[in-house]
């Protein structure tokens, strides 16, 4: 009877760990640094900002013209043990803006001219920025989004399928559909 | 004299039977919480795999109790035996696997206490299965008195007592035992194998069934469900769950009449999409207005729209756009409630599609998903507040 006892619990455990394995992260902006770590890649974000200029060029979904950039302000320290560096690769970031996803600006958006020096945009098809092992970089991740949207920060560092969420700002509702 | 100590077959049955029914209800409980659990995972295959390693744990409990009770059985029930010369016990354990251990008269000791029987001994002989023995450490049994016959027992126990104490005056009288019967057994263990395999088979069939709501065959009219739009409802195409929260009437600050939606959604698959491009209003829809594309109005017109809530217009916020999402890009980390907006006909009821596939008088594709038609009575609608 105890070893029933024993292989049943066994059994048990093995679903439960199987089931909760699956688990995801998610974390709340609250304008204080928040660092999210994953296997010594550490992405810290330090604020965002939603620019009132430069304007996104025209696109035909935007009728009324509304669309804004989202720029979020990080930096990225590797602290792992092994050498060699990190690529931080646009492929690990993704906003969704409400319910609808949004890659990072691309080059072609021509963002990093208009912004100021101190910035350092990550754009899709740019070289990747390479990391060194103890040392950190800052780097902006640009998207485009509509105002009044829940913005949530899709991040897969160093793609380990860890997919970590970060919301960035909350919106005043008292139904939900329109905001204050 | 007795010199053998057997079980009860009756309380060996029913003990089997017994374990056998909680292994079965580990099944089907197993089954549902593994169900439940994976429902929200994108991928078919997983909670498949799990549920068959779950199933194979258990099988394998079942052999592996199957066989205890086989070889258990073919030894006649038989736990202790008084060795030939009389110079102490060979006790067989019926584990996964079957192992003699002798224990001589000099290192038992037998304590009675209350509804047990306690045999402990100093050292014994454990003969593995190639009969080679192997000296044990202090050990012992525990023997509960339902497991056996209350007058064997008690034969057995002063056989072994007089025994012990080497054979001297004269030999102990024997109580007689009573024959179980043994017809009824038989037959109750077929019933409660049939039993056990009836609720298995339906048990387990619910519970997976329950959970796992396959894509419906889609034949002719199925590729276009038929509903009432209502708060708190979840409907289903076959790649997607609609959960609508609220269904308001409003107007924008241009004066158009609006239909907005409070929702939120989850795949069904890894390989879906949505966005805007998916909604529209019809005042009356039929399979001929959709393939003539003869809607009211589309739900992609009305993103960035300003809604008069008590004489303020204030934007819609988190409004799906043309754009939307697709594949893996949406998971659980981003699903919240959205809205779409779309204009309404002036009219006491229309008709609201969420266009799964582009209809041309033909049925979606295997990889399509299938259409929903809302119908809407604008008296049902909620007003924003």
């Amino acid at each position: 009877m105890k070893q029933l006892v024993i292989i049943l619990s066994l059994i048990v455990t093995f679903m439960f760990t199987s089931v909760t394995a699956q688990a995801q992260r998610s974390y709340q902006f609250t304008g204080q640094p928040l660092t999210l770590k994953s296997s010594g890649t550490h992405l810290t974000i330090t604020g965002y900002e939603l620019l009132k200029s430069p304007q996104p060029a025209y696109d035909s979904a935007d009728t009324n013209e509304l669309e804004q950039y989202l720029i979020i302000h990080a930096t990225v320290s590797l602290t792992s043990s092994i050498d060699g560096g990190h690529d931080i690769s646009t492929d690990e970031y993704e906003l969704f803006s409400g319910p609808n996803s949004e890659d990072i600006l691309s080059k072609s958006d021509h963002i990093g001219k208009l912004l100021k020096a101190d910035h350092h945009l990550l754009t899709m098809d740019s070289n990747n920025v390479n990391v060194k092992n103890g040392h950190s970089r800052k780097v902006d991740l640009g998207f485009t989004v509509y105002p009044d949207n829940v913005y949530i920060l899709d991040a897969d560092i160093g793609y380990s399928g860890h997919d970590k969420y970060v919301q960035l700002n909350q919106i005043k509702s008292s139904n939900g559909v329109t905001a204050e | 004299m007795q010199n053998t100590l057997k079980f009860r077959a009756q309380s060996i049955l029913s003990a089997l039977i017994r374990a056998c029914w909680v292994i079965v209800g580990i099944m089907i409980i197993g089954t549902v919480i593994i169900k439940l659990a994976a429902k929200h995972s994108y991928s078919s295959a997983q909670p498949l795999i799990m549920v068959g390693v779950f199933w194979f744990a258990t099988c394998i409990l079942l052999a592996a109790i199957a066989f205890s009770y086989h070889s258990l059985r073919s030894q006649d029930y038989q736990l202790i035996e008084i060795n030939q010369n009389q110079t102490g016990i060979w006790l067989t354990r019926y584990y996964f696997r079957t192992e003699q251990v002798y224990v001589p008269f000099d290192w038992l000791k037998i304590v009675k206490n209350g509804s047990n029987v306690h045999l402990d001994w100093q050292r014994a002989l454990r003969f593995d299965r190639k009969k080679r023995p192997h000296l044990q450490s202090r050990s012992g049994i525990t023997l509960n008195r339902e497991w056996f016959d209350a007058t064997q027992l008690n034969n057995f126990l002063v056989t072994v007592d007089y025994l012990k104490n080497g054979a001297v005056g004269a030999q102990p009288q024997m109580a007689i035992a009573k024959q179980p019967r043994k017809k009824v057994r038989k037959q109750q263990l077929r019933m409660q194998l049939f039993m056990m395999g009836a609720v298995l088979l339906v048990g387990n069939a619910v519970a997976f069934g329950s959970t796992n709501v396959k894509p419906r065959h889609i034949s002719g009219n199925d590729s276009h469900q038929k509903v009432t739009l209502k708060n708190n409802t979840t409907y289903r195409s076959r790649n997607l769950e609609f959960k609508v929260h609220h269904a308001y009437v409003a107007e924008t600050d241009e004066g158009d009449p609006v239909l907005i939606v409070n929702l939120s959604v989850q795949p069904r698959h890894s390989d879906t999409s949505l966005s805007a491009d998916a909604f529209e209003v019809y005042r009356k829809w039929s399979d001929k207005t959709e393939a003539d594309s003869d809607d009211y109005s589309e739900a992609r017109d009305f993103i960035g729209t300003k809604i008069k809530v008590g004489g303020v217009n204030k934007p819609v916020m988190n409004i799906l756009d043309t754009n939307g999402w697709y594949g893996d890009e949406y998971s659980e980390g981003v699903r919240k409630p959205f809205n779409i907006v779309v204009k309404r006909p002036k009219s006491a009821s229309f008709d609201f599609l969420y266009q799964g596939f582009y209809y041309q008088y033909n049925v979606p594709a295997k990889d399509d998903d299938t259409s929903i038609v809302f119908h809407v009575k604008t008296k049902d609608l909620e007003v924003l507040k």
